[in-house]
């Protein structure tokens, strides 16, 4: 009996949409109480967002003169009161991002070491729905790829990606290349292992770039396939379950496997600068608080405007 | 038979297959243990770095040494390894098996069955005859084989498992004559597997026997403990006095002494103790007086043997008390005659007959009670006096008619002539007030006994000239004089009472102290020993004591023969030891009893004595032992520890940190899962019993035929269980589809019919059972709009006029009314004001007047809301998200369950309706 996931059944929170919203926005409100003042969602995966030009918004962008055409109520009097011509307050135009996710929840996904609470898939899920309730808490249009026809804003969509992972990871995992690809102007966030032959991983990545989506990429690693802790006599079974492979000595592979892994690791770093994609490390017995901080740091990044 | 050093093998060839064992160590080391599997994504980083390391793991060498030490135990149990004796018998040739199968050789029989088959296994072996010869005769006769002819230890071995211990003495002349007959022509030794218990006679026999042939005596280890027998048991004032007798020279013993009735129940038990070396001991067993009418046997708890067993008959356990029929002037009224109060006292403690003097002294009782009397006939008092003479004992009770005849002529049978008039003590012409009893002197017979402090004596008869001297009274009043005299006459005794037995001269005959003094009488004086007058009558035997001591119905031979006079003679073969009767006598026989076997005087002597110089054994070194069974035990550990191992190397058993509790805890929490998930869905597939039903609350769904509809209302309903659940205090079962014809319809508080259209016409036993469940105080609700596709807002019809107006012709409607504001229905639990349902503020009707106070509760409630697709709605969506229509759910979920609550509580809220009036009142402060 090797790992709990061993059977395919599915873990009881890729079962129960409820039990993961719940722990979703748990791990959203650790996040919450980490941050220094105010009802911070906002402040810190903030929705609206300044476009650096007038339109719409609530921030002051500029006075101009008045034009013909403007109406009499947008004249800014007491700006006008000033001097002599009539001014108009202009404001910052701002709007809300669209902003995709996409959970890897495949037969790989479902592994968590000896000892270790949580599969990389419930990782994962409770990430991407922590995510999407502090994204549409700040006003983003959240949606899940591959499931949601467009984002959503509000907590309805929150709601709803909850219920779309649990059927998602009941159903057959979905090839990245047969989606519908993530429009110009919105940001993906992949959430994977990425633990698959490089070439496979840059062909899906590139398909995804090409869309022109801005993509960060989250890479969840169980503890044990970044340390190998294996000993003795062992049948290593892949997510495929059809032929295992026989180590006789697992600890006596250790230190190639180690170095394989920080081969690919490398290939991976290399592949998300091609992208021009972020890339994020999470290993799975930590929680999730600090790789959801860094990810907003990621995507307060400055942005091509469009 | 192979003998190896200490040990020897019945099989020796098997162990050949240990030179094997070098081959199976190769086998063993060449397959390596199952590889653990691990599932692990990344497997194909890993997948082509194995070539490097090709080295197979081996199988560990404590594995490979725990396997052929399996193989290798395996071989040596199947060789059949056995200790043998550490010493031997005497001789060779043909054995005689002599055993001792009497009452001694009993408390241990199974061990000594087992240590004689394998003794008779052990000469199979040695390829020898045997012939057995008992000591006691057998219960049943065994069924003799050829005489003198020595048979297979396989044929003993069957007559072994076949035989019983006798309940008798050993008769070791019948058993030496049968050994002489054995050996006249043959040359054979003699094997005696004794009790350890010399019964008399037993030297003189060892010592002929060693003369005949090679004897070896051998003797079970622990049999002494158990030796023990009853010699003597008396009864007396509070049970029975008891002696136990036991080999002699045993350790240091306590057992426990019962008295059981005939099923067997235990009435009373005591610890006896034996000292170390001492062979008897003295017990007196109490038996609360009320039980002891009950008791029936006697035995030592542990020692199941025929002399450990006591049967109790008549004579003592519950004396015949023979009561003298007086005339009276009053004639036989209750509470006016002083034997009313006589057979009352003594019933429960002794088995009272009335009659006429003459009739009781034929019945042979232990006691006769006399009570008021003037002189009897004389020859009633001859009579009566030899039967004292004998032994008997009288007891009279004074009164009037004793002092009328008192002058005339002396009484014989008093302990003193009497004064001719009663000394009145208290009543309106004394001066002294009534007497108080005395306490009972040390050497009364009532000694022990605190006289009740109510009693009073009014009157008694006196001694003329006080003739009776000290040693003569038993009881007397707090003035001295007396008031129980006794006298004795030949062997027996008379007692006199100087009051009456009946509550006339004193309220002495309705205490508890009557009671008790009676019972000492009974006991302390004790029947006589006088054989019964029956006793030239034969008796047949019913009931056999066995060997063992159990009561066993006799074996045909036994039961058929009519026995004369059985309780004056020893236990034998002859008169065997059990319960004798006749018309109208139950006699027991005893091994202990006045004529023996088993006597106050009788002791049981060690078989050492009487062997003299020949050594008596333990039966256990003289045989040999198996060693088989130990081997295999030890092959079973360690198939345990191998399994185990290879789970270790499999890692199913994880070792470290105890998460091999989680391990175990995951299969067991499956089991009850699969137990939870089999006592939940059992009652769902099979027809619930009327019990079943009843457990709980439960609500009904009317079986329209439409399986679409039906399971609409089943998800509904289920939706409304779960509200009702979660919301108020009642906790309804599974609901369940119901047709109207079925007889358990009562036992729901509710119906929910969703009517269809469609609906098929009501049949006879339908629409009957419909009516009584309404009559009865159920709740039929019917909703017409269950399940009608499209927007029905539309239609206000309530329904086709055609189903109701069918409807109305099968069923008894009471007159109905739209549902009003006051209606107990919108205050049963939540206050509503509309009743929505799927289709929009559906109007309702149920009986008219049920807004008053005191009204019934209507049978019916009529409505087209369509409120089950309302609730199977709160129940399929998520708690706190409400699809398009929640606030309709929501109220269509709050008119269910005050439905629910006006179906089981009725109109109880109907108060609730005048709320606002009584507050306005209470505000107005009048």
């Amino acid at each position: 009996m090797p790992t709990s996931a061993s059977n395919h059944s599915l873990p009881p929170l890729l079962r129960d949409p409820l039990r993961l919203r719940r722990q979703g926005r748990r791990a959203a409100g650790v996040l919450q109480s980490l941050t220094p003042h105010g009802p911070l969602y906002a402040a810190h995966l903030r929705g609206h967002h300044g476009r650096k030009r007038a339109g719409s918004g609530d921030d002051f962008w500029q006075f101009r003169s008045y034009m013909a055409g403007d109406s009499a109520s947008a004249i800014d009097w007491r700006r006008s009161a000033r001097s002599d011509g009539h001014f108009v307050r202009q404001y910052e135009w701002e709007a809300a991002r669209d902003i995709w996710l996409l959970c890897d929840l495949g037969p790989h996904m479902l592994f968590a070491g000896e000892g270790g609470e949580e599969t990389k898939a419930e990782h994962a899920a409770t990430l991407t729905v922590a995510l999407a309730h502090l994204l549409s808490k700040g006003g983003e249009r959240v949606g899940l790829l591959g499931q949601s026809e467009r984002p959503i804003a509000g907590k309805y969509g929150t709601d709803l990606i909850a219920e779309k992972l649990v059927q998602a990871a009941a159903a057959p995992p979905v090839d990245i290349l047969s989606l519908m690809p993530p429009g110009r102007g919105t940001q993906t966030i992949w959430i994977s292992d990425f633990l698959t032959p490089v070439q496979r991983l840059r062909a899906r990545l590139k398909a995804l770039v090409r869309s022109g989506t801005q993509l960060h990429m989250v890479q969840l690693i169980d503890p044990h396939e970044r340390d190998f802790p294996f000993a003795g006599r062992i049948l290593f079974e892949g997510p495929s379950r059809t032929n295992g492979h026989l180590i006789e000595s697992a600890q006596d592979i250790r230190t190639r496997y180690l170095s394989r892994l920080e081969k690919h690791q490398r290939h991976v770093d290399g592949l998300a600068k091609e992208a021009g994609a972020s890339l994020l490390r999470h290993v799975t017995d930590v929680s999730l608080s600090p790789c959801l901080i860094a990810l907003n740091a990621q995507l307060e990044n400055p942005m091509t405007p469009l | 038979m192979v003998t190896l050093g200490p040990l020897a093998f019945l099989n020796p060839w098997l162990l050949t297959a240990l030179a094997a064992l070098p081959v199976a160590y190769f086998i063993i080391r060449a397959i390596p243990p199952a590889p653990k599997r691990v599932f692990f994504p990344a497997t194909w980083l890993a997948r082509d770095i194995d070539a490097q390391s090709a080295q197979v793991e081996a199988t560990p060498w404590w594995l490979i040494m725990l396997r052929l030490l399996m193989l290798g135990g395996l071989i040596i149990a199947l060789a059949h390894p056995i200790l043998p004796p550490q010493q031997r018998l005497a001789s060779e040739g043909p054995v005689i098996l002599l055993i001792d199968n009497d009452w001694s050789a009993a408390p241990d029989w199974p061990a000594r069955q087992d240590a004689l088959l394998a003794f008779l296994e052990q000469i199979e072996a040695q390829q020898r005859l045997t012939k057995l010869v008992l000591t006691a005769k057998p219960v049943a006769p065994m069924e003799e084989p050829e005489e003198a002819e020595f048979y297979s230890p396989a044929l003993a071995g069957e007559r072994i498992r076949a035989l019983k211990p006798s309940p008798w003495q050993p008769a070791y002349d019948e058993a030496l004559t049968a050994i002489t007959e054995t050996l006249k022509d043959t040359d054979a030794s003699i094997f005696y597997l004794t009790s350890g218990i010399n019964h008399g006679k037993a030297a003189p026999f060892i010592s002929a026997m060693s003369a005949l042939a090679p004897l070896d005596i051998a003797e079970m280890g622990d049999a002494a403990l158990r030796q023990i027998g009853f010699a003597a048991v008396k009864p007396s004032g509070q049970g029975f006095d008891v002696l136990l007798i036991r080999r002699e020279a045993a350790p240091a013993l306590s057992v426990s002494l019962v008295a059981s009735d005939t099923g067997g129940a235990i009435l009373a038990r005591e610890t006896v103790l034996f000292s170390k070396d001492q062979s008897r001991a003295d017990a007196t067993l109490v038996i609360p007086a009320q039980l002891r009418g009950r008791a029936a046997k006697l035995s030592v708890e542990g020692a199941r043997s025929a002399a450990a067993t006591y049967i109790l008959d008549a004579r003592s356990a519950r004396p015949l008390v023979g009561l003298i029929d007086t005339p009276s002037v009053r004639g036989n009224v209750p509470f006016q005659t002083p034997q009313f109060y006589l057979q009352r006292a003594l019933a429960p403690y002794a088995s009272v007959e009335r009659g006429d003097i003459a009739a009781l002294l034929k019945e042979g009782p232990a006691l006769l009670l006399l009570p008021d009397t003037g002189r009897l006939p004389s020859e009633s008092e001859s009579a009566l006096k030899a039967w004292i003479d004998q032994g008997g004992l009288l007891v009279r009770f004074s009164g009037p008619a004793m002092l009328a005849s008192s002058d005339a002529q002396q009484d014989l049978l008093v302990p003193a002539p009497l004064r001719s008039q009663a000394r009145i003590v208290g009543g309106a012409l004394s001066w002294s007030s009534a007497l108080k009893m005395a306490p009972f002197a040390d050497d009364s017979p009532f000694s022990g006994l605190q006289p009740a402090e109510d009693i009073t004596v009014d009157r008694q008869v006196m001694a003329r000239n006080n003739t009776l001297a000290q040693s003569q009274i038993w009881a007397t009043l707090t003035d001295g004089t007396p008031l129980v005299s006794t006298a004795s006459m030949g062997t027996g005794r008379i007692v006199l009472f100087h009051t009456s037995a009946d509550p006339q001269w004193s309220n002495l005959a309705i205490s508890g102290t009557f009671v008790e003094m009676l019972q000492r009488l009974l006991h302390v004086l004790g029947p006589s020993q006088a054989a019964p007058s029956a006793g030239a009558r034969d008796m047949s035997l019913t009931q056999l004591i066995d060997g063992r001591g159990s009561l066993t119905a006799p074996p045909e031979s036994l039961a058929a023969k009519l026995y004369a006079s059985p309780s004056t003679k020893p236990a034998s073969p002859e008169n065997p030891p059990g319960l004798y009767e006749s018309q109208n006598t139950r006699l027991a026989l005893n091994l202990a009893s006045a004529a023996g076997p088993l006597s106050p005087r009788s002791a049981l002597r060690p078989m050492q004595k009487a062997a003299g110089a020949l050594e008596i054994r333990e039966v256990g070194g003289v045989l040999d032992r198996s060693l088989q069974p130990r081997v295999f035990a030890l092959i079973a550990v360690l198939i345990v520890m191998d399994a185990i191992a290879c789970l270790l190397l499999r890692g199913a058993i994880s070792r470290p940190r105890g998460s091999l509790a989680k391990r175990l805890l995951r299969p067991a929490t499956a089991a009850a899962a699969f137990v939870l998930a089999l006592v939940l869905v059992s009652p769902q597939t099979q027809a619930r019993t009327p019990a079943q039903l009843a457990e709980n609350v439960r609500l009904a769904c009317v079986a329209t035929g439409a399986a679409k509809i039906d399971a609409l209302c089943l998800s509904g309903m289920d939706g409304l269980v779960r509200q009702l659940n979660l919301r108020t205090s009642v906790w309804t079962g599974q609901t369940q589809v119901v047709d109207l014809a079925d007889e358990n319809l009562g036992l729901f508080p509710l119906l929910y019919w969703p009517l269809q259209a469609a609906q098929p016409a009501l049949s006879a036993e339908q629409s009957a059972n419909l009516n009584a469940y309404m009559r009865g105080g159920g709740m039929l609700v019917i909703d017409l709009g269950a399940g009608v596709e499209g927007n029905a807002r539309m239609d206000t019809q309530l329904a086709p006029a055609e189903l109701l107006s069918d409807l109305r012709s099968k069923i008894t409607f009471p007159p109905l009314s739209p549902l009003t504001k006051e209606h107990v229905l919108t205050h049963s639990f939540y206050i509503l004001s509309r009743t929505p349902g799927r289709r929009g503020d559906g109007q309702l009707w149920l009986e008219a007047g049920g807004e008053e106070q005191g009204a019934t509760v209507s049978p019916i409630v009529l409505g087209n809301a369509d409120w089950l697709s309302s609730w199977a709605n709160v129940q399929t969506n998520l708690p706190g998200y409400s699809g398009g229509d929640g606030r309709r759910d929501e109220l269509a979920v709050r008119f269910g369950i005050n439905l629910v609550m006006y179906a089981l509580t009725g109109t109880y809220k109907a108060d609730q309706v005048h709320l606002p009036a009584l507050l306005e009142r209470v505000g107005r402060g009048d």
